[in-house]
C-alpha cells in the first residue's frame, strides 16, 4: 500500500511542487494550504508523514506540528518543516516542537525525496 | 538582478571565497605536487560550491563542477599524477565558474564552448569512467563508489527524546546499511529498570562498524537531523588506501578495545624511528628533514590561527566606527581645550582620562581595520604565471612578510599599482630565457614581493633579477619626449624617477601586457593618493627594485600644526625632520632666485607658504622652516609660527577644492577651526618648477 505525505505550504507553487515529485514516486499526496486545513484533512486519515512549511496564515507550521503531536494518533509520526537558513532560530523552535527534521528552500526534488528516505521507513 | 535573495548573496560570497581558495592552493600544488592536502583542499572547495550551487539555482555552475570534482577525486584517489596542465585546468575552470556566477547574476548566456574546451581538456588528461551525467543533488551519496573504502566505527547514542520527533532509529539503521557492510552491537547499559522506563523513549545505544566506500560525511549526512542533541561519534579505523604508517595506529585500536595499555603501546613506540630519521638514514640531508619538519609546523599553527574565532563585519560598519572615532577624537580636543580654560584640578584629571581613553579607542579602531597584506599578494602568483607564459618567459614569484598589516583602504587601492608593477617587471625586466642563460642567470627569473613595517609605513619591494633599466636610455627617451629640457646635472635617481613621469615608456615595441606608455605615472598618482612614494633602483643586467613607503592608516594621522597669519595647515609629523629659524640674513638670497636654507652645512630647498597661497608677505625678523622629506629629498615649508603636535582625523577636500593642488585633506581642530593638510610631494614639484624658472632666467 502506498505511503500518505500530507503536504502544507501557503503557496500553491510549492505545494504543486512537492506534490508532482511525490506522486511521482509513487506516494499518495494530501494538499492543504495552512495549518488549520491540514489538521482537518489529516483528522481521520492515515498518514505516514507531514511536509509543512513554516509560516502560514491561520495556523502556522510550528503550532501545526504541536498539535500533531499532541494527538495520539500522530505521536510518532514523521514531520518535515520547510525552513530557510536565515531561520536558524525558527528551526530550533520546530525542532523542541517536535519536528523530525527540514529541509531548507530552496530545494530540489532530489533533495526532497533524499529527506523523506531519511525520515520514512 | 535587482534585489538578491540573502542567501544567494551568501551564496556567492562563499562561492568567490571558495575560488580564491581554489587558485591558491593549485599554485601551492604546483609547487609541490605531492601534497594530498592542497589536493583535498581543490576537491573540498569544488565539492561546496558544487553543493550549495544547486541549491540555489547556479545549475551550470552545479553541473560543471560535478565533473571537475570527479575528476579531482580520482586525482584524490592517487589514480592520476597532478601535473602542470592539470593545473591548468583547474585554474580556467575556476575562472570559467566565476564567468558563470557572474553571467548568471547579469541574465547572461555564458560561453558553454569554453565550459567544453576546459571538459574536453579534462577528459584527456583524466578520462571519466561512466559518469552519472548531471545529478548533482543527494551530493553526500554520489561519493559511494569513488571513495576509497573504509571501516568506520560509530557510536550512534541518541537523545532519548528522539522517539518524539517522529524519528525511528531503525530508519538511520536501515540507511546506514544501505552505505555498506554493517556490523551492530546493540548496547542496553542505559535502559532504566522497567519500572522507570517511558514507553516513548530510547535508551538503548549502538556501536556500529561499517565497512563503506561512501566517505565520512555521507555517513555524517544520515544523522543530520538528530546530530544537535545526540551523540554520534564516527572514527575512521583502517582503510586500504592508506599509507602503511598509518596502520600504526594498531596501538590506538588496541588501547580502545582494551586489548594493551597506552604504556605498552608508548614502550613499543618509542623503540620506532620516526620517518625523519629514517629518511635520514637513506641519505636524505638532516637539515632538509629539519627545514621540512619547521614548515609542517608552522604550517599547523597558521591555519589553527586562521581558524581561531574570528567574526565578519561589514566593511561599511567599520567605516561607521572610524568616522565615529574621528568625532571623538575632535571632539576629545575641544573638551580638553575648554578644561584647560577652567583651571579645575578635578576637570583636568577627567579630561586626561578621556584623552587617554580616546586614544586608546583610536588605536584600536585602526587596528580593526588592519588586514595582512598577503590577501593582495596571492593573486600576484598567478599573474606572474600567465603573464610570463604568454611572453614565453620564465618567471617566478617570491613573497615575503604577507602577515605584515596595512589599513583595508590601502589594501583596496594597492591592488592595482602593484599589478603595473608587477607586469612592468614581467615584461621589461625579465629576459628571455635565451638571453638571461647567455648573460650567466638561471633561466627563470625571480619577482619578489616584499612586504615589511617600519615605524609608522609600510615598505613594500617589487624587485625583478632581470636587466635593468638604462639610465640614459631614459633620459634620452625623456628629453625625447619633452618630459625635461635636458638630462644635464641630474642625478641617477632623478632619471630613473622620470620613467614615473606622466607619458614615459621605454619599451621598444608596445607589448600586450604592458608599454601603452600608461602604468608607471598610474603608479605614482596610486600611490601618492595614499600619501605614500615610490622610488626606483635599478641596475643595468642585474635588475630594477621598485620601493613603495605607504603609511599604516589613511584617517588619523599625528601632524605638525603651523601657522601662517591666522590660518592653520598642518604637515604630517612622520614627514617632518626638523624645525629651523629662517633669519633674514639667510633671506638674502632669495633676491637671487635662490630658495635655499643651510642646515648644518646641507643646502636645503624651500618654499614659503606665503608665496604658495599669495599671502602678503610680513616682515618679521625669523620664520620657520619646517624641514620635511619627501621621498629622499628634503624640503622646508616655511611658515609664521610652530604650534605644535596635533592629533589629526583627516577629512576629505569637498569636490569644489578638487582643484586645490598643495592641500591632501582638511581637518577641524579642538577649538573648531578648520586646518588645511599640506600635500607635500606637491608642494615639492612646484618648487622644483620655480627653482628651474629662476635658474632660466
Amino acid at each position: 500500500m502506498s505511503k500518505t505525505i500530507v503536504t502544507v505550504d501557503d503557496s500553491a507553487s510549492v505545494r504543486q511542487m512537492v506534490s508532482f515529485t511525490l506522486s511521482q514516486e509513487g506516494y499518495e499526496v494530501i494538499e492543504a494550504e495552512d495549518g488549520k486545513d491540514a489538521l482537518g484533512k489529516i483528522s481521520g486519515a492515515s498518514v505516514d508523514m507531514v511536509i509543512t512549511d513554516l509560516n502560514m496564515p491561520n495556523m502556522d507550521g510550528i503550532e501545526l506540528i504541536r498539535q500533531l503531536r499532541a494527538n495520539g494518533d500522530h505521536k510518532f509520526t514523521p514531520i518535515v518543516m520547510l525552513t530557510t537558513e536565515s531561520m536558524d532560530a525558527k528551526k530550533a523552535e520546530g525542532k523542541s516542537a517536535g519536528a523530525t527534521g527540514w529541509i531548507v528552500k530552496p530545494f530540489k526534488p532530489d533533495q526532497l525525496l533524499a529527506v523523506i528516505k531519511k525520515v520514512l521507513r | 538582478m535587482s534585489k538578491l535573495e540573502p542567501h544567494i548573496e551568501t551564496f556567492l560570497e562563499e562561492a568567490r571565497e571558495l575560488l580564491t581558495d581554489i587558485e591558491e592552493a593549485a599554485l601551492e600544488l604546483e609547487a609541490d605536487p605531492g601534497d594530498s592536502e592542497l589536493i583535498n583542499r581543490v576537491f573540498r572547495a569544488m565539492h561546496t560550491i558544487k553543493g550549495s550551487g544547486a541549491m540555489f539555482g547556479f545549475d551550470d555552475v552545479a553541473g560543471f563542477t560535478h565533473h571537475l570534482e570527479t575528476a579531482l577525486d580520482r586525482v584524490r584517489e592517487g589514480h592520476y599524477a597532478v601535473t602542470k596542465d592539470l593545473i591548468d585546468v583547474v585554474l580556467t575552470s575556476r575562472d570559467y565558474i566565476a564567468g558563470l556566477l557572474s553571467a548568471q547574476l547579469e541574465g547572461v548566456a555564458p560561453d558553454f564552448d569554453e565550459g567544453q574546451r576546459i571538459m574536453d581538456r579534462l577528459q584527456v588528461l583524466i578520462p571519466s569512467e561512466c559518469e552519472q551525467s548531471g545529478n548533482v543533488v543527494g551530493a553526500a551519496r554520489e561519493a559511494k563508489g569513488g571513495g576509497s573504502s573504509q571501516i568506520l566505527r560509530i557510536l550512534m547514542k541518541l537523545d532519548p527524546c528522539v522517539m518524539k520527533t517522529g524519528l525511528d532509529p531503525i530508519v538511520l539503521l536501515a540507511e546506514l546499511e544501505s552505505l555498506g557492510e554493517m556490523t551492530v552491537t546493540g548496547q542496553a547499559a542505559d535502559v532504566p529498570s522497567l519500572r522507570d522506563l517511558a514507553f516513548d523513549e530510547c535508551h538503548l545505544w549502538w556501536d556500529i562498524l561499517l565497512h563503506t566506500d561512501a566517505g565520512v560525511d555521507a555517513v555524517k549526512d544520515v544523522f543530520i537531523f538528530v546530530e544537535d542533541d545526540s551523540v554520534i561519534d564516527i572514527s575512521v579505523l583502517g582503510g586500504e588506501a592508506q599509507q602503511p604508517e598509518k596502520d600504526m595506529r594498531l596501538g590506538e585500536i588496541l588501547v580502545e578495545r582494551g586489548d594493551a595499555t597506552p604504556e605498552q603501546v608508548d614502550m613499543a613506540l618509542q623503540d620506532q624511528k620516526r620517518t625523519g630519521e629514517l629518511l635520514a638514514e637513506q641519505g636524505v640531508d638532516q637539515a632538509k628533514i629539519d627545514a621540512a619538519l619547521a614548515q609542517q609546523r608552522a604550517m599547523r599553527s597558521r591555519r589553527d590561527q586562521a581558524e581561531a574565532s574570528s567574526i565578519r563585519v561589514a566593511a561599511e560598519k567599520l567605516d561607521s566606527l572610524m568616522n565615529l572615532v574621528g568625532e571623538l577624537v575632535i571632539t576629545q580636543a575641544q573638551l580638553t581645550q575648554v578644561a584647560a580654560q577652567c583651571d579645575k584640578p578635578e576637570l583636568a584629571l577627567t579630561v586626561e582620562n578621556v584623552e587617554r581613553l580616546t586614544t586608546e579607542i583610536r588605536d584600536c579602531v585602526l587596528n580593526v581595520r588592519m588586514l595582512p597584506i598577503g590577501a593582495t599578494f596571492n593573486k600576484f602568483g598567478r599573474l606572474v604565471r600567465d603573464l610570463s607564459s604568454e611572453l614565453g618567459k620564465l618567471a617566478g614569484l617570491e613573497t615575503s612578510g604577507s602577515e605584515t598589516e596595512v589599513d583595508k583602504t590601502v589594501i583596496e587601492c594597492l591592488g592595482d599599482p602593484l599589478v603595473h608593477l608587477i607586469r612592468n617587471s614581467v615584461d621589461h625586466g625579465i629576459e628571455a630565457p635565451d638571453v638571461r642563460e647567455a648573460a650567466g642567470k638561471p633561466r627563470a627569473g625571480t619577482i619578489s614581493l616584499r612586504a615589511s613595517q617600519a615605524g609608522g609605513d609600510v615598505i613594500i619591494v617589487v624587485a625583478d633579477d632581470g636587466a635593468g633599466i638604462d639610465p640614459e636610455k631614459v633620459a634620452r627617451k625623456a628629453v625625447e619626449k619633452g618630459i625635461i629640457p635636458s638630462a644635464e646635472g641630474l642625478t641617477r635617481t632623478e632619471v630613473l624617477d622620470l620613467i614615473l613621469q606622466p607619458g614615459f615608456s621605454t619599451a621598444e615595441k608596445v607589448t600586450d601586457v604592458s608599454g601603452r606608455g600608461v602604468g608607471m605615472d598610474v603608479v605614482r598618482r596610486e600611490i601618492d593618493k595614499l600619501r605614500g612614494t615610490v622610488t626606483i633602483e635599478s641596475e643595468l643586467g642585474r635588475g630594477t627594485t621598485v620601493t613603495i613607503k605607504l603609511p599604516l592608516t589613511l584617517a588619523i594621522v599625528d601632524g605638525l600644526l603651523t601657522g601662517v597669519g591666522a590660518d592653520r595647515y598642518v604637515v604630517q609629523l612622520s614627514e617632518v625632520r626638523e624645525c629651523v629659524e629662517l633669519t633674514s640674513e639667510q633671506r638674502d638670497f632669495e633676491e637671487a632666485g635662490r630658495h635655499l636654507v643651510s642646515v648644518r652645512g646641507e643646502l636645503v630647498p624651500y618654499v614659503r607658504l606665503r608665496d604658495l597661497f599669495d599671502l602678503p608677505r610680513r616682515d618679521i625678523e625669523i620664520e620657520q622652516a619646517v624641514i620635511v622629506m619627501v621621498g629622499e629629498h628634503p624640503l622646508g615649508v616655511v611658515v609664521d609660527a610652530v604650534i605644535g603636535n596635533v592629533q589629526t582625523v583627516i577629512k576629505p577636500l569637498g569636490r569644489m577644492f578638487s582643484q586645490a593642488d598643495y592641500l591632501s585633506g582638511a581637518t577641524i581642530l579642538g577649538d573648531g577651526t578648520v586646518a588645511l593638510i599640506l600635500d607635500l610631494p606637491h608642494i615639492m614639484a612646484q618648487a622644483h618648477a620655480a627653482d628651474g624658472r629662476a635658474q632660466v632666467a
